[in-house]
């Protein structure tokens, strides 16, 4: 009985142990990648250590983020937390030993660099702990040693990947964000820069209104909103290079600059102090919100240099036509006036010393006018609000140009362009209400027109839309026909009967051609226009094409000479061409 | 006791079949019949499922060899697929009921797609799935592995019905982008989501892959060849407010192509700030080299969507605005620093920089008074010593504005670079990328070479300009990337001082027209020294298979200066003319396919006529005038001068080719009443001068000094009809005549003089016997040899009758000439009486042989009479 009882429990245990041995038959290698991939969801707190008193720690937020809370408390760079996560995720799991084997192999942990003092990582979840503490690198420097403790599994020996040494690093700045301004940059409301310098100190304090960014301090004036953005990205981009910077003996404080920032209903100060010494120059900032001091690239105080210039809009004018009252432009004797009307349509008044006369003017002529002068950028300031000895040192005793601009609102704009005797290249431009000399970016000869002929109307020949029929023939005596429309609706037509001038050459027209630029350009072709009711027939001469952009025309009936448009000329200069 | 012992035994007997049951259930495969298979999935929603040799094995594993399904679209076809049930019962729910998928091999297919994914293997670890497999489609190999891939939810959703075609269309869609992008190699692509974070590394030279509502994701990839990454982009999205998907990252020939929309779904929202760095961009293709950073931040303020880009690097600095999507006003600046750069663009004549020089300064604002409807952007472009694709460096500024669909209109531009200074415009739109340059300026049209490539420098290379640059305008439109030729250049270059090879004009006013690559240059005139020439060149593309150039022009050409554009096989001819200017009218067609000589032969004519008043000289010797036509049909050559004045004479000469791939010709000439003196000069000074005699001693040129007034009376006329190779006239055959009249031929001092010899003779003769005053020679020439069978000296009394030959090839003579010295008294009966009367014509029969300069002359008396 005994022996068959004997037998039964001897059997019973073989048989548990081989079914146990069976189902739990798993390689360690698997257990230890389903342990380091269990615990990565679940991560809470991150730990590099070399000694207790010099550790690390990063704890996991609710919201996903990480923090850096020991030494100090710090937003943690997530890049570098995600490469982590990442690359332990997908770590391939290559096991030694079991720390167990090691007494077995006559090896101690020390024989794999793996003793006190060496850097461990910790990373804690929920009710899980892992730790890895780094040891030597293997001979093919291709791994590196690594103690694997878990409560899961027995001690193991790991060959981790060289590359990921770098997790290892104590240094805070491996953890830390390295950016400090992270307030959005068009939720800022205002903003005020104090700069303080030994011997000075000033204050610009600028303000958004309606997303209109303006000088409050020192000036009143508008503030180009990307070139702030941009300081301030100098700023939001700059990198910390250390925390807790210590001060020398020798350190000077050569200027502090405060800047204030008030969004979104809050406040933020930063504080940043240029020092110097015999041999560098470092920025630190003092950062009263965290708590902490961190030093920056020196090359950031310039950004702070010359908001007032350096912010300043460019442009020298910019307004709608519907703010405009009149316009005056002059040239030593000869000025032109253009004046809007009561009936908002606008009337020019040609001055040449000697002679005057008045006209309607082109709406289009006056657009384009303007949209010229709103393209003028300041391209560097020279003076504010210059003494007449410095204006006449700079030529405006005799400008060459005078813009007035008048405003609906009875406000003024003038603008003085003058050349320096010096540099005969460059253009100089007085602002008279806001005293401000510059350069600009304007060839104003060619930008601007002071020939009342430029601003008359384009629709030189009144056609009218009734033209249905276009001819053009030969002026030989011949009078050889190369195009009849014959009365089709084509895109040719179209281009044709809807004529107009690029520019008036001459108000007057000479029977035989005419002379241009010191060339003659005799007649070619006559272009004929008839209306759908043969109740009119008008028609232009053109001479033969100048070039791309120029082909000459003109009416006797309206005795005008003018250029025709890019438009009309591709498509004369294909009728000619195809008709040879 | 014994109770318990029985108990004790019964639990050791129990525990054994149990133990020995599990062993066995543990060893036994237990098929499962089909129907069960099948009604277990019936409710599923798939349609022709289909289960082969289901079976249940290890206790809790179920083993089936093969599973089709199918939808509407697609058919799925599992292979060999183990699925172990989770082993911890009590834990278990319809989420986290599997354990352990292995499938060999899952093939999808559908019309388009046909998908094979092997070695799948989905396996739970503490609630959060992984999955590995290798899928291969269309050739591209993919290694999958995701690991806690959260499927709660798509489970949960598929215990009613399975979408099938909506769970593998997202998937679909995704291989597409594996499909477009992805390279051959192997590719592992790792991916993890760790509250709601998803990380992606991969080892690869390329990474796609399509994302959405992460927080932060980060990508790295590592170049497999190169061991280090040559790419690290990293991309950054705070919170859920950006939604950026389709992101691709292409290291093939071009490295980086990303695709993201931004446009917020359903509840996402744009209302905080969004940033998107990128750093380390390095583009390879068309433009290559490295990017500087480039940060945008998105946000949304006063119910406008904002896209904000900032840029602070050696290379540029930029702050722009944007309205988002692009559509609206765009403000800020943007500065290059081009020296800093290392981009570069791949043109067709190489690789070169593409820009460089100081700076460039672009600004934009809001366009308060557009130009165009709709063009909320005004923008100005300030550069100076700015370079692009290795032009000269100049300064440029210009000023523009860009409407609602981006195109852009410059109205106003100015230029000064190399030795060109232009205004002009500049438009482009898009879809398709239309553009059109109009300049107007003083333009060197050589300047903007490296802008327009090799076929803008082909119009260009034989043209040198010097002094002030021509005034040029231009219109250049067309479509970027469009079809080759699409674009139509027409421009005017005027004045300046241009030379087209050695031809200087000094006055120009040309048209050139590029239109679908045909390239036609109108001279409405060239102005030379001499006059001017009107007419037209075109030239084909050179792509297409036999290129021509076809010319058509009238004038006064510039000879002498213009030998430099004919085709290098007339050098020869060209070579021996000197003219100053020739008055032309021609046309042609040329066949500039060089490799295919036969072709050139077939293709190339032309039609020259041309006319001279002014003397020219033809190899040295004076023509007072010549006009006629040179021509070429059929690939032969024709020459015919119809009014050459030669010696005071007046020639005609027509020159035929015979043969294309021979240089035999034919050629007749016909002079009538060349002076003797000049005419002997042409020949023997200019024409022959370089000929020895068969002594060795040169000819000896006479100078028109030396010629006595006796020697230029007279006249002489020659016809020639003769066959023979171009490059050989002494290999010539055929026949002429030569008429010498009203000139003492026996003073002549040629053959040593005539009467000089006879004299020596001391024959007893009248005076005037020796007196010879017409030569009239039929001649035969052949292979060098001019023979004469029957010439006639004649003079008021005597007459020599010979025959013989001159030896052009060694300049020798044998000539046998009978001397009649009352020969040629013409009156009947008494000339029959004087000959038999006279005594010495029975006897003399003169042989003139040896060299042609100074040959022997004897007197042979002959018992016979001569042969007439």
């Amino acid at each position: 009985m005994k022996n068959k009882i004997l037998f039964l429990f001897i059997s019973n245990i073989l048989l548990f142990a081989y079914i146990y041995y069976h189902i739990s038959e798993e390689p360690r290698e698997t257990s230890l990648s389903n342990i380091i991939t269990s615990i990565l969801p679940n991560i809470s707190k991150i730990e590099i250590s070399e000694s207790p008193s010099s550790s690390i720690v990063l704890t996991s937020e609710k919201d996903g983020s990480w923090q850096l809370v020991h030494p100090f408390s710090w937003e943690a760079d997530a890049l570098k937390l995600a490469e982590l996560i990442t690359s332990l995720a997908n770590l391939r799991i290559n096991l030694h030993c079991s720390a167990d084997e090691l007494d077995n192999r006559g090896e101690k942990l020390s024989d794999y660099g793996i003793m006190d003092g060496t850097t461990i990582l910790k990373l804690d979840a929920l009710d899980t702990h892992l730790s890895l503490q780094v040891g030597d690198a293997s001979r093919d420097k291709k791994f590196v040693y690594c103690l694997f403790q878990n409560k899961s599994m027995e001690d193991a020996i790991l060959k981790l990947p060289i590359a990921f040494l770098k997790f290892f690093d104590t240094q805070t700045m491996a953890w830390a964000n390295k950016t400090f301004f992270r307030i959005p940059l068009y939720t800022i409301d205002a903003l005020k820069l104090e700069t303080s310098r030994q011997d000075s100190h000033s204050t610009t304090e600028l303000i958004n209104e309606k997303d209109k960014w303006k000088f409050k301090l020192p000036m009143t004036a508008s503030v180009n909103k990307e070139k702030l953005f941009f300081l301030l990205n100098q700023v939001a981009s700059s990198k910390i290079i250390n925390f807790k910077p210590e001060l020398k003996e020798d350190d000077n404080i050569t200027q502090i600059y405060h800047l204030s920032i008030n969004a979104m209903n809050r406040s933020h100060l930063y504080t940043f102090s240029q020092i110097e010494n015999n041999s560098t120059s470092k920025l630190i900032c003092d950062y009263p919100e965290k708590g902490i001091k961190f030093q920056l690239l020196p090359e950031l105080g310039l950004s702070f240099e010359d908001w007032t210039t350096k912010l300043r809009e460019p442009r020298l004018f910019n307004a709608t036509i519907s703010e405009l009252e009149r316009i005056k432009i002059s040239r030593l004797e000869s000025s032109l006036s253009l004046r809007r009307t009561e009936e908002n349509k606008w009337v020019g008044f040609e001055s040449s010393g000697t002679s005057s006369r008045t006209a309607n003017v082109d709406f289009e002529a006056i657009r384009e006018t303007i949209h010229r002068l709103s393209a003028i950028e300041v391209t560097e300031y020279l003076l504010f609000n210059p003494t007449p000895a410095q204006l006449s040192e700079h030529g405006f005793d005799q400008p060459i140009f005078k813009i007035e601009l008048e405003y609906l609102n009875s406000t003024k704009r003038t603008m003085i362009v003058s050349k320096s005797s010096e540099q005969m290249s460059l253009w100089k431009t007085l602002i008279l209400e806001e005293g401000i000399l510059c350069l600009t970016n304007c060839p104003w000869e060619d930008m601007i027109r002071i020939e009342m002929k430029n601003y008359l109307s384009k629709n030189v020949m009144k056609l009218g839309s009734t033209v249905s029929e276009v001819s053009i023939q030969m002026i030989d005596d011949k009078k050889r026909y190369i195009y009849s429309s014959d009365g089709q609706d084509d895109e040719t037509l179209n281009i044709l009967k809807n004529i107009y001038a690029e520019s008036i050459v001459e108000e007057k027209m000479e029977s035989q051609g005419l002379w241009h630029n010191g060339n003659w350009h005799a007649w070619k072709y006559q272009v004929n226009f008839i209306d759908e009711n043969s109740t009119f027939s008008k028609s232009i001469l053109i001479t033969e094409q100048v070039n791309t952009t120029n082909w000459y025309a003109g009416s006797q009936e309206e005795n005008i000479t003018f250029n025709l448009p890019v438009e009309y000329i591709d498509t004369l200069s294909s009728i000619i061409k195809s008709s040879k | 006791m014994k109770y318990i012992k029985r108990v004790f035994l019964f639990f050791q007997w129990a525990t054994l079949s149990l133990q020995l049951l599990f062993i066995f259930i543990l060893k036994t495969s237990i098929p499962i019949p089909e129907y069960f298979a099948h009604k277990a999935l019936a409710e599923s929603g798939l349609n022709s499922f289909n289960i082969n040799n289901a079976n249940i094995f290890e206790g809790s594993k179920l083993g089936i060899e093969k599973v089709s399904f199918s939808s509407n679209q697609i058919k799925v076809i599992l292979q060999n697929s183990i699925i172990s049930l989770n082993p911890n019962i009590a834990n278990v729910n319809s989420v986290n009921a599997i354990s352990e998928c292995t499938i060999d091999n899952v093939r999808i297919c559908s019309d388009e797609l046909n998908i094979e994914i092997e070695n799948i293997n989905f396996k739970l670890i503490n609630d959060f799935y992984h999955l590995d497999c290798e899928l291969q489609w269309r050739s591209k190999f993919v290694k999958l592995k995701i690991s806690f891939l959260d499927f709660s939810q798509n489970i949960s959703r598929s215990e009613t019905k399975i979408d099938l075609d909506k769970l593998f269309g997202e998937l679909f869609n995704n291989l597409v982008l594996f499909n477009q992008y992805f390279s051959d190699d192997i590719i592992e692509v790792y991916s993890t989501v760790q509250k709601g974070m998803v990380l992606i590394s991969g080892t690869t030279k390329s990474v796609s892959n399509s994302l959405k509502n992460s927080n932060i994701f980060y990508v790295r990839i590592n170049d497999e060849e190169n061991g280090e990454r040559n790419f690290k982009g990293k991309l950054k999205s705070y919170s859920n407010s950006a939604n950026i998907h389709n992101f691709v990252i292409h290291s093939g020939e071009s490295s980086i192509d990303f695709d993201f929309d931004l446009i917020p779904e359903s509840e996402v929202t744009l209302n905080e700030i969004n940033h998107l760095s990128i750093t380390g961009l390095k583009i390879d293709g068309p433009i290559s080299g490295n990017l500087p950073e480039i940060s945008v931040n998105l946000f949304e303020k006063n119910e406008k969507k904002f896209a904000y880009f900032y840029g602070d690097s050696n290379l540029t600095d930029f702050s722009l605005l944007a309205e988002f999507p692009f559509c609206s006003e765009v403000t800020g600046f943007l500065n290059l620093y081009p020296s800093n750069s290392n981009l570069s663009g791949k043109m067709a004549y190489g690789e070169t920089a593409l820009f460089d020089g100081e700076s460039l300064k672009l600004s934009c604002h809001q366009n308060l008074v557009p130009m165009n409807d709709f063009s909320p952007t005004l923008f100005t472009i300030q550069a100076s010593s700015f370079s692009v694709l290795n032009t000269k460096p100049g300064m440029f500024s210009l000023n523009g504005e860009i409407d609602s669909n981006m195109s852009i209109f410059i109205h106003y531009a100015y230029g000064k670079f190399g030795g060109s200074k232009a205004t002009g415009s500049y438009v482009q739109k898009w879809n398709p990328p239309r553009y059109r340059f109009l300049l107007d300026g003083y333009c060197l049209p050589t300047d903007i070479t490296p802008w327009l490539g090799t076929w803008w420098s082909d119009i260009w290379q034989d043209f040198t300009f010097s002094g002030k640059s021509p005034s040029g305008n231009f219109s250049i439109s067309g479509v970027w990337g469009g079809t080759a030729g699409n674009s139509l250049t027409h421009g005017f270059v005027t004045g300046g001082n241009i030379a087209y090879k050695d031809i200087e004009f000094i006055d120009s006013n040309v048209e050139i027209i590029v239109q679908n690559s045909y390239t036609d240059i109108f001279f409405k005139p060239l102005e030379h020294r001499f006059g001017e020439i009107i007419g037209e060149l075109t030239f084909s593309p050179r792509s297409i298979l036999q290129p021509y150039l076809k010319f058509d022009g009238y004038g006064q050409f510039p000879f002498n200066d213009g030998k430099s554009i004919f085709d290098s096989s007339l050098d020869g001819l060209i070579d021996e003319i000197n003219a100053s200017v020739v008055s032309f009218d021609g046309e042609g067609f040329i066949s500039l396919n060089k490799d295919n000589e036969i072709a050139d032969d077939n293709t190339t004519s032309f039609l020259f006529d041309f006319d001279t008043d002014r003397p020219i000289q033809i190899k040295g010797a004076p023509v007072a005038s010549v006009s006629g036509e040179i021509c070429r049909r059929d690939g032969l050559l024709h020459c015919n001068l119809e009014n050459l004045i030669l010696a005071e004479g007046s020639c005609t000469l027509q020159i035929d080719e015979k043969s294309a791939i021979s240089d035999l010709i034919e050629m007749r000439l016909n002079i009538s009443d060349a002076r003797p003196d000049l005419l002997y000069n042409t020949f023997f000074q200019y024409w022959f001068s370089e000929n020895e005699d068969s002594d060795g001693s040169l000819f000896a040129p006479r100078t028109e000094s030396s010629f006595s007034e006796f020697d230029k009376a007279g006249t002489v006329s020659i016809n020639l009809l003769g066959v023979g190779p171009a490059s050989d006239p002494f290999q010539f055959q055929g026949t002429g005549n030569f008429f010498l009249d009203g000139i003492d031929v026996g003073r002549i001092e040629f053959l040593g003089g005539l009467r000089k010899n006879l004299a020596k003779f001391n024959l007893p003769m009248p005076s005037d016997a020796l007196r010879f005053n017409t030569l009239e020679a039929p001649f035969q020439i052949d292979q060098g040899n001019l023979t004469f069978d029957n010439f006639e000296l004649k003079g008021p009394l005597s007459k020599i009758v010979g025959k013989g030959t001159f030896d052009l090839t060694n300049n020798t003579v044998n000539l046998n000439a009978d001397l009649k010295l009352l020969g040629n008294i013409q009156v009947p009966i008494v000339a029959q009486v004087l000959s038999i009367a006279d005594p010495l014509s029975r006897l003399s029969e003169i042989h003139v042989h040896g060299p042609i300069g100074k040959p022997s002359w004897e007197i042979l008396v002959t018992p016979a009479p001569l042969p007439k």
